[in-house]
């Protein structure tokens, strides 16, 4: 590896090449950046091509041994008596536990959930033991041989069911410790309402020359990570310290959870992480961790290793919730909308986990990027026996997406107006009043909607069209702003090694997102340091410094400020080491734009930062480390409950847009995209590539979503919970031609300008194909995904 | 880990035959029996591997006779043979969309008839070109046309001694052309929702003859459709007699109701995709080089093509 | 049989162990011989993630007992490195972004060096039907498709740089030859 070196690949991203795929729209950046801007090729690329990444499952130690859950083969059922005697008597196996030895209940907003089934099982698959064996064939076994006496409970199947509140899936909410974010109804399965009003609907909808009604609703989808849930534990029963490793994604959260779960100080909880074959959400909750400790708090400490196969991942992780939504328009005959009215119910399964928050940044963005006047929007979070909703790649607001940019194309219909000029004339400016009350700035929708639009060729296509095979073609656009989880923090150190390179710890996680590589980017844009010379130190929570969690978009934003204040003050320390070498005060040594340690007026004592390690500045001298800190408490205005109207609801709004073209067979009924158009204000693009490949991706997901994936449960059991009859896309699904633009509208806020894309990419996409879907069959499908069957049995619009 | 099995691995047939008898679950490719142990299903405590027969070896083609197929042929095998192609083209269609390549190399097509899964991709073709069962014993062999080898879900004409040993394919004439439709609801590694496969020999004056037709997922077997078959046999190949014979099909078939698919929609889709089947397998009849794909259009007929709208723009 | 005794070639290597019967060639490479490359994402040969070559054929790990292995090849992304020089598909792979999460890598590595035995100078058709077998949740796969146009184009110039009898790891010259003779047509 040392006398060649991998540079990216531009051919695939060049215009006027077989693929034409990237446009960039340079608008308030400064474009001298050297390393920023520029792709750079991923830092974990060689372990990852050569198979030495460390995941979750390859951690092994000497002697560990291995956990299974015993699982509830019923939806909803009392417990009436557990007898675990056989399985603990079979050669091998060294515990078995029940919800009885932990009964301590967590939960991020509300602690309804039992790491193990205490009273009841909600949902089929809950664990209801664990066994901890030497090996995993008898650990299974033993599973088998676990005694459950169940009586069986109506099972709520689903949201309709739910929400008559006959059959309650918790019974009493007030027994649980619920924080201030959740707001759970007694005597109801709702486990969380959220309240939006701004202005006054009733009057807006007078004002109004047209009234559309329309309803959406969004399959349960499950992320189908690659690699599946895991987690490694030794947990000391004597000092209680406990130390799990694991490929999660949000490692300070979790070790709060399981400091909690059993009463331990956050300090004595160690979260060591592994890479990540996947995150999108599934990996926010905690799910194999408590598990695994507590299985090693009942054998002497030694290691316990949890790792669920593709069956229980399927119905015993967690999943995206579905949702029903109702929508209610006024809009005036030149289609500038004056009152929109939106009605929400997801279903978010058995236990609350994190739908308060989805249902929150659903919320905020249930609107749309538009500016409308008056707004009420009502969303609830209902129980059912299904498997667990929570954060899933855009934390709700790809779901609310489709309902809003469906029913923005009713109303193009309805007035016969061009989609995109009905968007055009709705959507958010810079200085426009939010769905808050927030005076907007830094948005781009507008731009993004003619960008996405133009890389399909919009303006040359009809609405509907039929092509020489007799397809049925269409195209449909979608668009959608976003905010940021806010407040939250993120801090870094940065430390200078002896020979000059860098180190930098964070806790932001790398889940294929590519933030071990923009980390990097920025500290070497800072100090004009080799990109080489700097590399991100593996997450410990024993070692690196607090981060909230690696959700919601927020890395690179978060992370990036706070790796560059560090950097500032490591270019103070090493002109610090240079005045005391050459004997003089501080003042008289800057940190140039070029990254070199000058004296202000001998123009021979300097030193470039990639010669600083043998300079000899840092022998026996002060160690150079550095802390950066970013936290946005300060520019939160918290959004009240009583109708959300804040000036500062978060700190980055993320922008942007899809169109799509598609064809539909007329007799087969299968759905074939053949082009999408993206453009995204990303604020500043560190590693274009990068971007590029957060949209890519999330354009083959999108499109699983709209045609494809759905969990179906029928009566509580789930009937696809494996990966042939659950269908993410594959290979031979993924022949579209994609051509996307990076809007490049920098934030204020944002190092170097920048917003995030981990999730934008997916929020429009399975909107702006349902929506070419429609047009291209004439008729409004009311729910994702929209299947063959829906197709050949459509009703078309005749309005 | 699989459950706990005892595992031979005989290179003598009888001694296979015997295992069999005795109760060992004969296995192949593995492709299907060992996702079965995955997912908890106890398959039998000896599990006879068959690799090593030789008995069950071979994939030979003689021209004016046709295929003999060793029952360890691979679906790779036929995928990537050139004879496939130009005389059995629904094969290639069969067995070039099982499961995955990583799969086609493991699964073998006496795995494929033995498991007897209504889905199975390579049944409906073989039918249709008139396949039969060899199979073996240490009595010697007996010889079974395929659609009468299958007599109920998961039930064979075969001893408890007895193992497939291969499949015989008669050559087909210039004249023939077959092809073979699998509706999956995703680009690959997908079971078959339903399935068409057919074959007919078309005279100079179009007459169609041999027309045979199998059925995908429209029953507890792969199975042909003759009523079907009877419409066309010695007509006029046009539209509508293609009708006549899809809507024969789609009274013949008769699909489930589960939570995969509505039995309506799996009947429709019977109907349409026998008409394009029995299109293409008359072009292909007619074309000069037969390995080629035929694209494929819209006909007359078919239940989509006249719910068409007819706004445009 | 309840343990069997197998020699087999891993990456290069001459190996001889005992396996319990019913032990997958999956389990077999993490367990025993500590192959970590060779990923479980399903157990049902529906993923992909655990594909490695077998006697230069792709097959899923999962579904092969380790027990078979007697007198057979295995070959993973372990045994394409030269030295300390990645593979031209591995370089390819980094340099055209084919790789996020990594998880799904390694076997996708595997069904493209079998896909270029097959076929030389694949087209983007021919990858994707290839490559089917292996799913990636992050990638959207284009630019995989992309790695493995971009590892032709390396190869390629090596040959040309140092010759046409250049090997390059797993890649396999007289695949289509040897593949051909398992018919016999009369």
């Amino acid at each position: 590896m040392s006398d060649y070196k991998l540079t990216p690949c531009e051919k695939y991203q060049a215009e006027g090449r077989e693929w034409d795929r990237l446009v960039v729209k340079r608008k308030d950046t400064t474009g001298e950046e050297t390393v920023i801007g520029h792709t750079q090729v991923r830092k974990d690329g060689v372990e990852k091509v050569t198979g030495t990444a460390v995941y979750g499952a390859d951690i092994n130690f000497p002697g560990q041994l291995y956990g299974v859950c015993a699982r509830s083969p019923h939806a909803h059922a009392r417990i009436l008596s557990i007898n675990t005697d056989k399985a603990k008597a079979l050669p091998g196996v060294v515990t078995v536990i029940t919800g009885a030895d932990y009964p301590e209940p967590y939960g991020q907003f509300i602690a309804d959930q039992p790491i193990i089934a205490l009273d009841k099982v909600r949902y089929q698959g809950e664990p209801v033991a664990a066994i901890a064996a030497e090996t995993e064939e008898i650990a299974r076994a033993a599973a088998e041989l676990v005694e459950v006496e169940y009586e069986l409970l109506p099972v709520v199947n689903d949201l309709e069911e739910s929400m008559k509140n006959e059959t309650l899936i918790h019974e009493d909410w007030s027994k649980y410790e619920c924080s201030s974010a959740c707001f759970p109804v007694q005597g109801t399965n709702i486990g969380d309402h959220f309240h939006l009003c701004k202005g006054d609907v009733e009057k807006g909808f007078e004002e109004a020359d047209l009234i559309v009604e329309s309803e959406f609703r969004c399959g349960q989808l499950q992320h189908t990570l690659i690699e599946t849930h895991t987690a490694t534990a030794a947990a000391n029963p004597y000092t209680k310290e406990l130390q799990v490793w694991t490929p999660n994604q949000s490692p300070f959260s979790i070790r709060a959870l399981m400091g909690k779960i059993y009463g331990v100080s956050n300090e004595k909880v160690r979260l060591t992480m592994t890479h990540i074959g996947g995150g999108f959400g599934g990996k926010y909750e905690a799910k194999c961790e408590p598990i695994a400790l507590a299985l090693s708090l009942k054998c002497g400490g030694r290691h316990v290793k949890l790792t669920y196969d593709r069956h229980e991942e399927f119905s015993a992780t967690v999943c995206r919730s579905t949702v029903q939504y109702y929508m209610k328009t006024g809009v005036k005959k030149d289609g500038t909308i004056v009152a929109n009215q939106i009605k929400g119910y997801w279903d978010a399964g058995a236990y609350v986990t994190t739908n308060p928050r989805v249902d929150y940044n659903a919320g905020f963005a249930a609107n749309g990027p538009y500016e409308v006047p008056n707004v009420k929007i009502d969303t609830y979070v209902y129980m059912t026996n299904r498997t667990l909703g929570t954060a899933y790649r855009g934390f709700g607001v790809t779901e609310a997406s489709t309902l809003h940019e469906h029913q923005m194309d009713i109303i193009a219909r309805k007035l016969d107006m061009d989609p995109l000029e009905l968007r055009l004339k709705n959507c958010l400016h810079d200085g426009s009043i939010g769905v808050t009350g927030e005076i907007i700035s830094t948005c781009a929708v507008d731009e993004c909607l003619r960008a996405a639009a133009a890389n399909i060729g919009w303006d040359k296509l009809p609405k509907r069209w039929v092509d020489e095979e007799g397809n049925l073609c269409g195209k449909g656009i979608a668009c959608f702003n976003k905010l940021t989880g806010t407040p939250s923090t993120t801090s870094c150190i940065v430390k200078m090694n002896e020979n000059g390179s860098i180190y930098i710890l964070s806790a932001s996680r790398e889940m294929g997102q590519g933030v071990t590589t923009t980390m990097p980017q920025f500290a070497a844009e800072s100090l004009k340091i080799d990109l080489d010379k700097v590399s991100v130190s593996p997450v410990d929570t024993h070692q690196t410094p607090y981060d909230k969690t690696t959700t919601s978009s927020r890395s690179t934003f978060h992370s990036g400020n706070a790796i560059l204040q560090a950097c500032e003050d490591i270019k103070k320390q090493l002109c610090h080491l240079a005045a005391i070498k050459w004997k003089c005060a501080d003042e008289d040594v800057v940190y140039t734009a070029e990254g070199n340690i000058q004296h202000k007026t001998d123009a021979d004592k300097c030193i470039n930062i990639n010669n600083v390690g043998k300079s000899g500045i840092m022998h026996e001298q002060d160690p150079v480390i550095a802390i950066g800190r970013y936290g946005t408490s300060d520019i939160f205005d918290a959004p009240p409950v009583d109708g959300r109207q804040s000036k500062r609801p978060t700190v980055m709004w993320m922008i942007g847009a899809q169109a799509a073209i598609v064809k539909v067979n007329p007799v087969t009924g299968r759905v074939k995209v053949t082009k999408i158009g993206a453009a995204h204000d990303i604020g500043k693009a560190i590693n274009p590539t990068g971007c590029l490949q957060q949209i890519e991706g999330s354009v083959v997901m999108g499109l699983g979503h709209a045609i494809m994936e759905e969990m179906i449960y029928e009566d509580g059991n789930l009937r696809n919970g494996n990966m042939v009859d659950y269908k993410v896309p594959t290979f031979m699904d993924s022949d579209i031609e994609i051509k996307s633009t990076l809007v490049e509208n920098g934030h204020p806020e944002g190092p170097f300008g920048v917003k995030g894309i981990g999730e934008p990419g997916l929020v429009p996409t399975a909107a702006c194909i349902a929506n070419a879907i429609c047009h291209a069959c004439n008729t409004d499908f009311k729910s994702l995904p929209i299947k063959p069957e829906h197709i050949l049995f459509r009703e078309e619009a005749n309005d | 880990m699989l459950n706990d099995f005892e595992l031979f691995m005989p290179t003598d047939f009888n001694e296979a035959c015997a295992l069999k008898a005795n109760g060992a679950k004969p296995v192949a490719g593995g492709t299907d029996v060992y996702v079965n142990m995955h997912g908890g299903k106890k398959e039998a405590d000896q599990v006879v591997d068959i690799k090593n027969l030789a008995e069950l070896k071979g994939t030979s083609y003689t021209a004016g006779q046709g295929l003999v197929l060793g029952a360890l042929t691979s679906h790779r095998q036929i995928e990537e043979w050139d004879v496939i192609k130009k005389n059995y083209y629904a094969m290639f269609q069969g067995c070039s969309q099982v499961g995955s390549v990583q799969i086609r190399y493991r699964a073998t097509l006496g795995g494929n008839i033995m498991n007897g899964a209504p889905s199975a991709d390579s049944i409906g073709p073989m039918l249709v070109h008139d396949a039969v069962c060899v199979v073996k014993g240490p009595n010697g062999e007996r010889k079974i046309p395929l659609d009468k080898f299958y007599t109920g879900f998961k039930k064979f004409d075969i001893q408890p001694d007895e193992l497939l040993a291969r499949i015989e394919i008669p050559d087909t004439p210039a004249n023939a052309g077959s092809a073979y439709y699998k509706y999956m609801r995703r680009g690959a590694m997908d079971l078959a929702l339903m399935g068409v496969s057919a074959y007919v020999e078309l005279d100079e004056n179009d007459v169609m003859s041999h027309v045979r037709i199998a059925l995908t997922t429209a029953g507890p077997t792969p199975m042909r459709s003759y009523s079907a078959e009877a419409v066309l046999e010695g007509q006029k190949y046009s539209d509508e007699i293609i009708i006549a014979a899809a809507e024969a099909v789609a009274s013949e078939g008769k699909p489930r109701s589960s939570w995969r698919s509505s039995a309506e929609f799996r009947v429709r889709l019977l109907h349409d995709v026998t008409i394009m089947v029995l299109h293409e397998a008359v072009k292909r009849a007619k074309a000069e080089d037969k390995a080629q794909p035929i694209k494929q259009v819209l006909y007359k007929g078919q239940q989509g093509l006249e719910e068409r709208p007819k706004v445009q723009g | 049989m309840k343990d069997i005794v197998v020699n087999f070639t891993l990456n290069g290597r001459q190996c001889k162990k005992l396996v319990p019967a019913n032990k997958t060639l999956l389990r077999f490479l993490r367990e025993d011989m500590y192959i970590n490359s060779v990923k479980e994402g399903c157990n049902e040969g529906e993923c992909g993630a655990c594909t490695v070559l077998l006697d230069g054929h792709p097959v899923n790990s999962c579904l092969v007992l380790a027990a078979e292995l007697e007198g057979k090849t295995v070959l993973t992304v372990e045994g394409l490195t030269d030295d300390d020089r990645l593979h031209p598909i591995q370089e390819a792979f980094i340099e055209a972004g084919a790789v996020q999460c990594g998880y799904c890598t390694p076997g996708m590595i595997m069904s493209a060096v079998a896909c270029l035995n097959l076929y030389g100078h694949p087209t983007r058709e021919q990858i994707r039907k290839e490559m089917e077998g292996n799913i990636c949740r992050c990638t959207g796969y284009t630019r995989i498709a992309d790695a493995i146009l971009l590892s032709v184009e390396k190869m390629d110039a090596i040959v040309a740089e140092q010759g046409a009898d250049v090997a390059f790891r797993g890649i396999d010259k007289n695949f289509v030859e040897k593949w051909n003779a398992s018919y016999e047509v009369k």
